[in-house]
């Protein structure tokens, strides 16, 4: 089941490369969906704490984590904020997937439904000062399909994942930020 | 199309005469307090109908952060897991409870790429005729980017930076507008 796909996932995949899609869903009162907004981009990550989270489309947005800080970098906005990671990576999916700490601390976890094929957890974070109301993951095959984020006020993004490398070989300096040149850096 | 619930005291899309206005971008806010810096870097959503306005701060994952919503003479806020808070001035409210505020009332018109009601300390053009620079209620704007229209089309802005110069600590703000 999911629980035990997840499981697998975090203990035999140390690292990953892959392709994200990102969906901001809607639901109106009659319970059709729509898709209100979509990004796209690639993302890298190797446990525990370092992740690539790289918008490419439809605009350049950057979330990068050594470890130790969290860099968010914005190239039309030439912004660049670096934030300690422990508190930003807390009860958010970076946690789920590029974490170390076991999830039972943070979420209570449920089995969810089953869809196409994809098995899906649901991820309920344990504090209360996230925005998330609630975290799905989807498995299929033991591969990582997606994930559903829904926050506190009712907003759903739906990710997709493709083009998954397990356990790449990726160099240490993989994941450290070089601030462009006249880029503009917040430290908070 | 709204893509937030929208808050209290917003009517939904489409009553009333007045259309919506929905903008979609990027912002980053830097202020300084007793010598530390401090500010905001995230997305945002901007639906405005006559002189309401509702602002949504979301982060790059999707998730609402805060949304703010101004009418005249009357501020709410809401934060994730909190009960909403009301001020009558968006800008005070802004501040307390985010660290950092936006110049929301002035914006309604800025986005327009006009400027507000009220004095006007000094405004520069392009050879078109569209704002470059504005000051006005305290704040620098500047025009840094407008989207490509025809000729005729209201000027659409694409980059916009703001500089509050008047009372209060500096505050700079970034914006970008996506669609």
């Amino acid at each position: 089941a999911a629980l035990d796909q997840l499981k697998t996932f975090v203990t035999t995949v140390k690292s990953a490369k892959g392709e994200f899609v990102q969906r901001q869903v809607k639901t109106g009162q009659d319970g059709a969906t729509r898709v209100t907004g979509t990004s796209s981009g690639t993302f890298i990550f190797a446990r525990p704490g370092k992740f690539s989270w790289h918008y490419t489309k439809p605009y350049e947005q950057l979330l990068q984590a050594d470890g130790q800080t969290l860099v968010v970098y914005d190239k039309d906005l030439n912004q660049v904020t670096e934030r300690k990671l422990d508190n930003a990576l807390g009860s958010s999916p970076a946690a789920i997937l590029f974490g170390s700490n076991d999830l039972e601390k943070n979420f209570t976890l449920k089995e969810g439904a089953v869809k196409d094929g994809i098995e899906w957890l649901e991820l309920t974070p344990k504090s209360k000062d996230t925005q998330f109301e609630r975290i799905a993951i989807g498995f299929k095959g033991g591969g990582l399909e997606g994930m559903e984020l829904r926050d506190t006020f009712g907003n759903v993004t739906l990710l997709t994942f493709s083009a998954i490398q397990k356990n790449p070989s990726l160099s240490a300096n993989q994941f450290r930020f070089q601030v462009p040149k006249g880029a503009d850096v917040l430290k908070q | 199309c709204a893509s937030v619930t929208p808050g209290a005291g917003f009517a939904p899309a489409g009553a009333g005469a007045d259309r919506t206005i929905e903008l979609r971008g990027r912002f980053s806010a830097r202020t300084e307090r007793n010598g530390r810096e401090e500010g905001a870097h995230g997305n945002f959503v901007w639906l405005q109908r006559g002189d309401s306005v509702q602002l949504s701060l979301v982060s790059p994952l999707g998730q609402t952060l805060a949304i703010v919503t101004a009418l005249p003479g009357e501020a709410t806020l809401e934060l994730p897991n909190q009960a909403p808070r009301s001020a009558p001035e968006v800008d005070m409210l802004m501040q307390q409870a985010l660290g950092f505020s936006l110049p929301v009332s002035g914006m309604r018109d800025w986005l327009q790429a006009r400027p507000a009601p009220g004095p006007v300390v000094r405004a520069e053009r392009d050879a078109t005729g569209r704002l470059t620079q504005l000051e006005q209620h305290g704040w620098t704007v500047r025009f840094q980017e407008y989207r490509e229209t025809s000729a005729g089309d209201t000027p659409r802005v694409r980059r916009m930076d703001l500089a509050r110069t008047l009372d209060g600590e500096p505050l700079s703000v970034r914006l970008v507008v996506d669609e």
